[in-house]
């Protein structure tokens, strides 16, 4: 049990994220959720590629005759998978906070029941 | 030759390059960004048709990138399901991209109409992307570019479309995330992310909690995706405030493109084997996507406001879809696939009308189809082919999808599917007949009302989609032995 304490670590961090999106009132808030939620899922990748004792993946020489042990170094593809993953991510947080920027401009409040009170005020 | 060898990457490839292009365009010449990407987005048509023809010819294509081999490369396979798709955002974007060249000047200020198209194309990049891809992780980054560009652009519709646009960012990021961590437990039980590779190796774990969890997470994060019923929330919301100019693209691609993965995922990923006999939730999916039209079709009923009818019909066709796959006859898949088609072509029309209605009457209520029905001529015939074909009445293509899904259905037994079926098309004949209404029963207003001229780029692409629902039901012959090639070998 204490040997997969990263999955452990992976969903608690997803669970704190989504709690996060879908309790909190404040709008930026339910953004930082998200970047947890993902964070959760980049860290899940990460670990399935390491292996214990395993050396960073850069060759420093290379030998035709010694033939290369797979078993050293860590899985390289999770983590330039992940270095795309995390574009995404900052792309995704970059949008979500202009639109919170363009909700408070409209509002002047990030706080989600005022914003739908406001709203149901418009409509009466 | 090597012209119809590139042609994998041209459907792609010439979408990206204009929308690199108009960005540059915006600051420099804003003159020429309409002319450029009605430039783009023909000559990507015609890519695309030409790489239906191919395939129909010579079977499946593979293109790899940079000539790096399957397991270590990206590479992109066309097969016929891909061809359609591709045909499909095609038609669909063409038209309309033809109908945005006057709805925008409406809708969006001037000085930003340049980003608009670099985002409108990215976002068609992003839908051919996914279309054709053949590995799952560079699936999920088109499908992030996809939502990304449409997050954007359903933003740009003012206040409140930029708060429903938010709520849709929170979703379809998990809906995403959901789809990442599926194809991590593949990864780590196969140690590849390649779908033809995975198809290779995952008879040999059918039983193992991984490819189950796997599956759940995929499905769940593809549901939420495409507003499979339970899931459906953020879908009215968006849809009904976000800009026409972006609707038009959206609405009809944006679902139906998570029902293409969802295909593709069960077909050429899992297997048909797995999906349909090592798993037993054949009933339950079928329940749920009945479920889905009747709740779809009630809400569709209970509103008023035209734009949010038709987002809960938009519902209630995924209902049918998945309905239809789920079933397992290889009649309700061929009608399935097949609805992908016809609901793309009916959700584009629905849009379209509400588009005119809304620019031209200034009103989405019931009580403005009366003035519809006298004043816009071309809007009124196009409401009547689309609800014609929603409905299910024979030369439109909504009829053939709806008479295979039943003839499937009856074969194994889903009888509340066809009730479901059934009552969904006397919802829409109501709704129907509610908008009809309104121009018998009302009294003509004093004045009598002048016909209005509706502008050539708005009735070119309703008359385009209007001929394409029915010239898509009377050619059903063609499709259905399309998409027969389509279906796996152990379903027919």
């Amino acid at each position: 049990m204490i040997l997969k304490f990263n999955y452990v670590i992976m969903i608690i961090l997803m669970m704190l994220g989504l709690w996060a999106m879908i309790a909190k009132k404040n709008i930026i808030k339910k953004l930082i959720g998200m970047a947890i939620f993902q964070t959760g899922i980049i860290l899940f990748y990460i670990s399935m590629g390491a292996k214990s004792g395993s050396n960073i993946p850069i060759l420093d020489y290379y030998d035709r005759y010694k033939p290369i042990d797979a078993a050293q170094y860590a899985n390289p593809l999770t983590q330039i998978l992940m270095l795309t993953a995390i574009v995404v991510g900052v792309a995704t947080l970059g949008l979500g906070l202009t639109l919170a920027r363009k909700i408070y401009d409209d509002y002047k409040t990030f706080n989600e029941d005022e914003i739908l009170q406001e709203i149901k005020n418009e409509h009466d | 030759m090597s012209m119809i060898n590139q042609l994998p990457f041209y459907v792609v490839g010439i979408p990206l390059f204009t929308a690199l292009i108009i960005g540059v365009l915006a600051i420099v010449q804003p003159k020429l960004v309409r002319l450029t990407g009605l430039v783009g987005i023909i000559s990507g048509a015609y890519a695309s048709l030409t790489l239906f023809l191919t395939v129909q010819q010579s079977g499946t294509k593979y293109y790899t990138f940079g000539n790096w081999p399957a397991p270590y490369g990206i590479e992109y396979s066309v097969d016929t399901l891909n061809a359609l798709m591709i045909l499909l955002i095609y038609a669909v974007s063409l038209l309309a991209y033809v109908y945005s060249l006057r709805s925008v000047i409406i809708e969006i200020p001037s000085n930003k109409h340049g980003y608009y198209y670099t985002l409108y194309f990215l976002l068609i990049t992003g839908l051919i992307g996914i279309t054709i891809t053949g590995d799952a992780f560079n699936l999920y980054v088109l499908y992030e570019i996809c939502a990304l560009s449409s997050y954007a652009l359903l933003a740009s519709g003012g206040k409140r479309a930029t708060l429903a646009t938010f709520y849709y960012l929170l979703i379809g990021t998990v809906g995403a995330c959901f789809y990442l961590i599926g194809v991590a437990y593949l990864f780590i039980k196969t140690g590849t992310l390649n779908m033809g590779q995975l198809f290779e190796h995952i008879p040999s774990i059918y039983f193992t909690s991984s490819i189950l969890v796997a599956f759940i997470f995929i499905n769940v994060g593809l549901f939420i995706k495409m507003a499979l019923f339970p899931l459906h929330g953020w879908l009215p919301n968006v849809y009904t405030k976000a800009p026409i100019s972006t609707t038009c693209l959206l609405a009809p691609l944006g679902t139906k493109l998570s029902i293409y993965i969802l295909i593709r995922f069960y077909f050429h990923v899992f297997g048909p084997e797995y999906v349909f006999q090592v798993l037993n939730i054949q009933p339950f999916m079928v329940w749920l996507a009945t479920l889905a039209i009747i709740v779809g079709s009630v809400y569709a009923i209970f509103h008023t406001n035209y734009r949010s009818t038709i987002a809960f019909i938009i519902v209630a066709e995924i209902g049918y879809i998945i309905g239809g796959l789920w079933i397992g006859h290889p009649d309700s898949i061929a009608a399935s696939i097949y609805h992908i088609l016809a609901d793309s072509l009916m959700t584009l029309s629905l849009f379209m009308i509400a588009g005119t209605v809304l620019f031209y009457l200034k009103s989405e209520k019931t009580s403005a189809f009366a003035l519809t029905f006298r004043q816009l001529r071309i809007t009124s015939i196009s409401l009547v082919v689309v609800f014609a074909s929603i409905v299910g009445i024979p030369p439109t293509s909504g009829f053939f999808s709806k008479m295979y899904l039943i003839k499937g259905a009856f074969a194994m037994g889903h009888y509340q599917f066809i009730v479901a079926l059934l009552f969904s098309s006397l919802a829409s004949l109501f709704i129907f007949f509610r908008l009809f209404e309104a121009y018998f029963y009302s009294k003509p207003p004093e004045p009598a009302p002048s016909i209005i001229k509706e502008d050539r780029l708005f009735t070119l692409p309703m008359i385009g989609v209007s001929t394409g629902i029915i010239l898509l039901g009377v050619t059903f012959n063609y499709w259905f032995s399309v998409i027969s090639r389509i279906i796996p070998v152990g379903l027919r």
